[in-house]
């Protein structure tokens, strides 16, 4: 592991943190956006499967701990325990695969939405679902109702999001040569 | 001043504060396990009375426990609800339309309910009477084992307290970003619904460029101060293990035996 491999994993954990306290309100529902998804997404999109697992990993970590790095400043076992605590070990798994997939595709937006959507939220959307009817003892078409329709069309509202936001990155990082002043 | 208030750490002399945090990690491990494989109210029962014994050896006001259980409430309350409106065992003991409350889930509520809430309070319990940096002291201490089959504990910790050092940072950076694009004429309360997602982006942006060169440059200044990576390191602070810590440990194991037992 490099040094500079080292402190962009520490930082994207940084991220995903204060991403998880950004919030903007939906027009018309009283629904948040919150930036978390798209911090797992675009962290998926720039890092190496190896380096996302180690990063969304380590951001868990810290949660259970209680460091106050999950949605709304919340932390401690009980978030993961909690039925839509398995969304969070989701990512777990979804982050590595997208980031995986991506290295497969053209750099675009069309295949990077096409990674995010089709791969990334089915998993996330599985795992989640298969946690809470678990720990809710509910079926699982009930489970479905509750915790995944209704949010479809924010998720993939945030994919696209997300994919933007990657391309722009990636370009200017591999365009940008840092200009570092210490006067 | 910032939002976040990174590890909720209050300083203190109690019993609880002077615990070495690798047997307080451990004994709060053990007793969450613990509550997950107990199925009987007066095992509960006593779960709860060592809590509460733990909570006042602490000398915290409870004010500062009742505060961590604020944002889980949601939970407990969704957990409650879930049980008694699906869980189809036992007597009907109510009914409402297409609603049916059985006793067994309201039981079941019930139980589910105040485990949430004591896993809350026992990992609350940990963070107050822990500084962050020792918690990761303890940490990469207790993954040390895990050296063996490669596993780069060090470098795992390490990260942690990076993350947690820049949190408050890249936060400041945030505002400072929304401040200086508000001062440019950008209102991200304002806008059709696709101008407010471009002015997401337009913070997230800079965000993370910001936040790359930051990793990039702090790279460089751990490299000229001598950091390689894999190599054994010294360390400036040391944990010190006591009596009191075996006790505590073997108090929690205790109750971990007899949750598998009973």
């Amino acid at each position: 592991m490099k040094t500079k491999d080292l402190t962009k994993m520490a930082i994207c954990i940084a991220l995903l943190s204060v991403s998880s306290y950004l919030s903007f309100p939906l027009p018309f529902t009283p629904t948040m956006v919150t930036a978390q998804t798209i911090m797992i997404n675009v962290s998926s999109l720039l890092l190496t499967p190896q380096q996302v697992f180690i990063t969304v990993m380590l951001y868990l970590l810290m949660g259970l701990l209680g460091f106050p790095v999950f949605a709304g400043g919340g932390s401690g076992l009980a978030y993961i325990v909690s039925p839509s605590g398995g969304f969070l070990l989701a990512f777990l798994i979804a982050a590595p695969v997208i980031s995986l997939m991506r290295q497969k595709v053209a750099v675009n937006f069309k295949r990077y939405l096409q990674v995010t959507v089709f791969i990334g939220m089915p998993i996330i959307y599985f795992i989640g679902a298969v946690w809470m009817s678990v720990v809710t003892h509910m079926g699982l078409i009930a489970t479905l109702n509750a915790a995944v329709l209704p949010f479809v069309i924010g998720d993939t509202l945030k994919c696209i999001i997300a994919s933007t936001l990657a391309l722009r990155l990636e370009r200017l990082t591999s365009s940008t040569k840092w200009v570092t002043s210490y006067e | 001043m910032n939002g976040i208030v990174i590890g909720q750490y209050l300083p203190g002399q109690s019993f609880w504060h002077r615990l070495d945090p690798r047997a307080k990690i451990v004994a709060t491990s053990l007793f969450v396990v613990a509550s997950f494989l107990i199925d009987s109210w007066l095992f509960m029962g006593l779960l709860i009375v060592a809590e509460l014994v733990a909570m006042t050896l602490t000398k915290i006001p409870l004010n500062y426990f009742m505060r961590s259980l604020k944002p889980v409430f949601f939970f407990v309350i969704l957990t409650f609800i879930l049980q008694i409106i699906f869980n189809r065992q036992g007597q009907v003991i109510f009914s409402l339309g297409p609603i049916e409350i059985y006793d067994e889930g309201l039981n079941l509520g019930f139980f589910m309910s105040i485990r949430l809430i004591i896993v809350v309070l026992i990992s609350t319990l940990l963070t107050l009477t822990t500084k962050p940096s020792d918690l990761t002291l303890a940490l990469e201490s207790l993954f040390k084992p895990l050296k063996k089959v490669g596993f780069p504990v060090s470098e795992l910790a390490l990260m942690i307290s990076i993350a947690l050092r820049f949190i408050p940072t890249l936060f400041e950076e945030t505002q400072k970003i929304l401040k200086a694009q508000a001062s440019r004429g950008v209102d991200i309360s304002e806008g059709k619904f696709k101008d407010k997602v471009m002015q997401l982006i337009s913070l997230l942006v800079p965000l993370f460029i910001l936040s790359f060169k930051r990793a990039d440059e702090l790279a460089n200044a751990m490299e000229v101060r001598g950091y390689v990576p894999g190599r054994l390191r010294t360390s400036i602070n040391r944990l010190s293990w006591k009596v009191s810590d075996t006790v505590l440990v073997l108090v929690c194991g205790a109750l971990f035996i007899g949750a598998i037992i009973f």
